[in-house]
């Protein structure tokens, strides 16, 4: 029992070297909360394909009902292309489900957490993968 | 046992993973013998080796006042954020790497996509194509699309240079190390991500070299004694070829940082909230 407890904190140790965020260009990193992973469902309004980050937008509603317009922030179209990303990903109309980590001001904006898959209309687009520059 | 041991060989080999990712695959590159290359020649797309630190060194050297003075003008966004725990616990870090706060609510000149200027953009991490000519080499860099030009024909360097933001660079062959000296860089612009300063009177100094045909060798050594009591040496910086890579075009558009920063960055940091 006790060897099992010391090779899950072996496990977790490297898994959280492995999925360490480095976010970069432009400090965006310091804006978010990276303690509170928060999944989210909602319906693609916008998504910019744009320097210095791409961008997406999404409304979800919330335990009243009412609709909060979400922005999630990600890298460079650059850096996503190189992950295999495209400007045709995401359209208006779209339902995802993805993880971001929200703005430590407490405002409907996150930076999207990439340890996380990103489904959308129920297939997954985007795989888990690393919270990398 | 068995379970155990293959337990441990998987949690190595996942820690490990980042390092592979961060020599680019070539851990082995030191035994194998290097396919032959031209010394004299750096012509080649070229991007700095992973896990590097972003700046000549991480701690820069003692400021004169007037360095001081600027530097405490900066407000920058990267490293640990200011007046946190995770500040705090690092006390042995040079200040430059605890007084983060969000863009938001920060002054880096990048924040409006104004030029990064040298030496800050060798530390951005995006790639350089260099392309050699008989009177000057010519970096072409990928992010915000800019181009060096340093003078390989002989000519001094200007005695009373007018401030430009790349400044001006000439540059010579010291055996197989290009030398590379630039002055007149805008003093508005910031040596790296974590707002360490240069004066109108930095003198800079680069060594190139070509390790093997993959591997090129940077040293710098920042002079300016306007602002540090002593020369800043930098640590060995590498460059990897990427023979596969093509420079993109990388622009920092005013009109898309402005909408990034009303729609994103600004309510990130809780300025005009939504």
């Amino acid at each position: 029992m006790k060897t099992n407890v010391a090779l899950l904190v072996l496990f977790a140790i490297a898994l959280a070297v492995v999925s360490t965020p480095v976010f970069g260009h432009h400090g965006t990193n310091i804006s978010y909360d990276h303690s509170k992973p928060t999944t989210l469902k909602g319906t693609v309004t916008e998504f910019v394909w744009r320097n210095p980050h791409a961008q997406l937008y999404f409304d979800v509603k919330d335990e009243s009902g009412n609709i909060v317009h979400w922005a999630g922030e990600l890298n460079s179209p650059g850096v996503l292309t190189g992950q295999g990303w495209t400007r045709k990903m995401f359209v208006p109309g779209d339902e995802v489900t993805l993880s971001v980590f929200p703005s430590k001001a407490g405002t409907p904006v996150g930076v999207v957490d990439r340890s996380k898959p990103i489904v959308s209309n129920g297939k997954e687009v985007v795989p888990a993968g690393r919270n990398v520059d | 046992m068995r379970i155990r041991v293959s337990f441990v060989t998987l949690a190595l080999a996942l820690l490990s993973l980042p390092l592979a990712a961060q020599r680019g695959g070539r851990g082995n590159a030191a035994a194998a013998p290097s396919p032959p290359h031209d010394p004299h020649d750096l012509t080649g797309i070229w991007n700095l080796a992973g896990g590097t630190d972003l700046s000549l060194s991480r701690t820069p050297p003692p400021l004169t006042p007037e360095g001081q003075r600027k530097f405490d003008l900066n407000k920058p966004s990267y490293g640990r954020e200011l007046g946190s725990a995770d500040a705090a616990a690092h006390p042995e870090e040079h200040i430059s790497r605890r007084r983060g706060v969000p863009p938001a609510l920060g002054n880096d000149p990048i924040g409006d996509c104004n030029p990064l200027g040298w030496p800050r953009l060798f530390f951005f991490g995006r790639p350089v194509e260099i392309v050699q000519l008989p009177d000057r080499v010519v970096q072409f860099w990928e992010w915000t699309h800019v181009w060096r030009t340093i003078w390989t024909d002989g000519r001094q360097l200007p005695k009373d240079p007018d401030p430009r933001w790349y400044g001006y660079s000439v540059g010579r062959w010291e055996g197989d190390t290009f030398v590379v000296e630039t002055v007149g860089v805008d003093d508005r612009t910031w040596v790296n991500h974590f707002g360490d300063v240069h004066s109108d009177e930095m003198h800079l100094t680069e060594r190139w070299r070509r390790l093997d045909r993959d591997n090129m060798e940077v040293t710098m050594v920042m002079d300016d004694p306007k602002f540090y009591t002593r020369p800043w040496t930098s640590e060995k910086k590498i460059w990897r070829l990427q023979p596969k890579r093509e420079i993109r075009e990388e622009f920092c558009a005013p009109i898309d940082e402005q909408s990034f920063n009303q729609r994103t960055r600004n309510p990130a940091g809780g300025l005009n909230k939504k």
